[in-house]
C-alpha cells in the first residue's frame, strides 16, 4: 500500500495502517538505531521507542511526501539514540584537542557493500561511531555535534579523526584479505 | 578529481543510509514488538482516561466538601456568637487618619457564651462562630463619626436586638438594678435597706390658678405608680 494513504489512514486512527508502517520502516530504522547503539537489545528498544513517538506525534505531522516522513522518523530515531547514550553517559569523554584531519579513503569505502560498510561502523567505539555517524553521514557539524552531546569542537574533531584513522585500518586490512583471498 | 571525490562520498554515504535491511540485522520478533508498541499506546490513553476520572472525582468530592462548609457556616450565621469583653474597653483604631471619620472596633472572642455585638450608627450586627476565636480582621466595624467615649460594648442574652439609628452609641446595654453594698451592721431596720435600692426623685409641676410651680419629691419606686398620690404640704 502507498506509505501516503498509510499515513493518512494511521492519523485517523487506523491501528492496520500502523501496523503496517511499522512494517515497513522498521528494518530500515533498526539498521539506523544499531549504527548508534551497538547492543541489538538496546537498539529494538529504542526503534519501540521511536516509532512510540512517531505514531503519537503523527496528528501534527503533514505528509510532504516519503523522503519527509523518512527524514522525520530518521530525525527521531536518531534523538532516541542520542538520548539513550546520553543516559548511559557515554560521551563523558575528556576534552581533546583536534586531531589532525585524516583523509579516508572514500574510493576504497564505495567500492565496498553496504553491509560491510554497516559492519565497519558498527565496530567504532561509541564515541567515534557517534561522532562519525553524525558528521561523516548524516552532515552535522562538529559545532552541531558538540552542543548535543556536550563536548567541545576540539573534541568532536579529534574523534572523527580517531574515527577514520581506525576506519582506515580496518579498510587495509579489508584490502589485505581481499587481496590475500584473491591471490589464494 | 575533487568531484570524483566527492562522488564517491556521496555514494557511499547513499549507500549507508539507503541500507533498508539486512537479513541478519531485521527484528527478532516483529509480531511481538508490534503487540508490545500496541499495546504502549493504547495503555496510554487508558492511563489519560483514568487520570481524568481522577481529576473528576477529586474535583467532586472538593465541591461537596466546599458546599458542606459553606452549610454549615451559614447555619451558624443563624446562631449568635459568643463576644465577651474583658479587660479594657474596646480597642478603637481611626482607620483613616486624614478625615478622622472611621474607627474600627476589634473585640476579642473569649468564651462560649452567646452573645450579641450590635455596632451603632450603620446599624451593623456581627455575629460568629462559637468558640472560634475570630481574627482583627473578622470584626471590624466600620462606624462613621464616632468618637472612642461612645463606643460600647455589650455582654447579654442571646437575643439579637436592633440597635436605634439615632443613638449615636455602638450599642446598648440593659441597665443592671445599681445595688449599693451595705453592711449589715449599718441598717437601723430592714426597710433602709430597701429605700436604699429603690428611691427615687420624681418631678411635678403644681398649678394653683394662673401660677405654676415645679418641685421635686423622693418616691419609692416600687409603691409608685401613675395612680398615685404626693402630698404636698403648702406653707406660707
Amino acid at each position: 500500500m502507498e506509505i501516503g494513504k498509510l499515513v493518512r489512514e494511521a492519523k485517523q486512527g487506523s491501528t492496520a495502517a500502523q501496523k503496517c508502517l511499522f512494517d515497513q520502516l522498521s528494518d530500515k530504522m533498526l539498521l539506523l538505531c544499531r549504527r548508534y547503539v551497538k547492543n541489538r537489545e538496546d537498539a529494538e528498544e529504542i526503534l519501540l521507542d521511536g516509532f512510540y513517538k512517531f505514531f503519537k506525534h503523527l496528528q501534527g505531522f503533514t505528509y510532504q511526501g516519503e523522503a519527509a516522513l523518512h527524514a522525520w522518523l530518521k530525525k527521531i530515531m536518531i534523538n532516541e539514540c542520542l538520548m539513550f547514550l546520553r543516559k548511559k553517559n557515554v560521551f563523558s569523554m575528556m576534552a581533546e584537542n583536534a586531531a589532525e584531519e585524516i583523509a579516508l579513503e572514500e574510493e576504497a569505502l564505495s567500492n565496498l557493500s553496504a553491509a560491510e560498510i554497516f559492519n565497519m561502523v558498527v565496530q567504532l567505539p561509541v564515541g567515534y561511531r557517534t561522532v562519525f555517524n553524525l558528521y561523516a553521514v548524516e552532515g552535522w557539524t562538529h559545532g552541531e555535534i558538540a552542543s548535543l552531546m556536550g563536548i567541545t569542537e576540539g573534541t568532536s574533531k579529534s574523534q572523527l579523526s580517531k574515527a577514520r584513522s581506525l576506519l582506515q585500518k580496518m579498510l587495509v586490512q579489508k584490502g589485505t584479505e581481499y587481496v590475500t583471498r584473491k591471490t589464494n | 578529481m575533487l568531484h570524483e571525490k566527492q562522488t564517491d562520498s556521496f555514494h557511499w554515504k547513499n549507500k549507508l543510509s539507503d541500507l533498508d535491511g539486512l537479513p541478519e540485522e531485521s527484528i527478532s520478533n516483529r509480531n511481538a514488538a508490534w503487540e508490545k508498541l500496541h499495546d504502549r499506546l493504547h495503555k496510554k490513553t487508558d492511563r489519560n482516561k483514568t487520570a481524568w476520572y481522577w481529576a473528576a472525582a477529586l474535583l467532586l468530592l472538593l465541591f461537596s466538601i466546599s458546599f458542606l462548609i459553606v452549610t454549615n457556616s451559614s447555619n451558624n450565621l443563624h446562631k449568635s456568637i459568643s463576644l465577651k469583653r474583658t479587660g479594657p474597653a474596646p480597642a478603637i483604631k481611626e482607620q483613616d487618619k486624614k478625615d478622622n471619620q472611621q474607627a474600627i472596633i476589634f473585640i476579642k472572642l473569649l468564651d462560649k457564651q452567646p452573645a450579641t455585638y450590635i455596632a451603632g450608627k450603620n446599624n451593623v450586627t456581627r455575629t460568629g462562630t462559637v468558640g472560634r476565636r475570630i481574627k482583627k480582621t473578622d470584626l471590624p466595624v466600620i462606624i462613621n463619626s464616632i468618637t472612642p467615649e461612645t463606643a460600647v460594648v455589650i455582654i447579654t442574652a442571646p437575643s439579637i436586638s436592633t440597635a436605634d439609628s439615632a443613638i449615636p452609641s455602638i450599642a446598648m446595654v440593659p441597665a443592671k438594678p445599681s445595688l449599693r453594698v451595705v453592711n449589715i451592721n449599718e441598717l437601723d431596720e430592714p426597710e433602709a435597706l430597701f429605700t436604699a435600692q429603690v428611691k427615687k426623685h420624681k418631678r411635678f409641676i403644681i398649678q394653683l390658678g394662673n401660677e405654676k410651680a415645679s418641685g421635686k419629691a423622693m418616691v419609692f419606686q416600687r409603691n409608685f405608680t401613675e395612680s398615685s398620690q404626693i402630698k404636698i404640704l403648702l406653707s406660707n
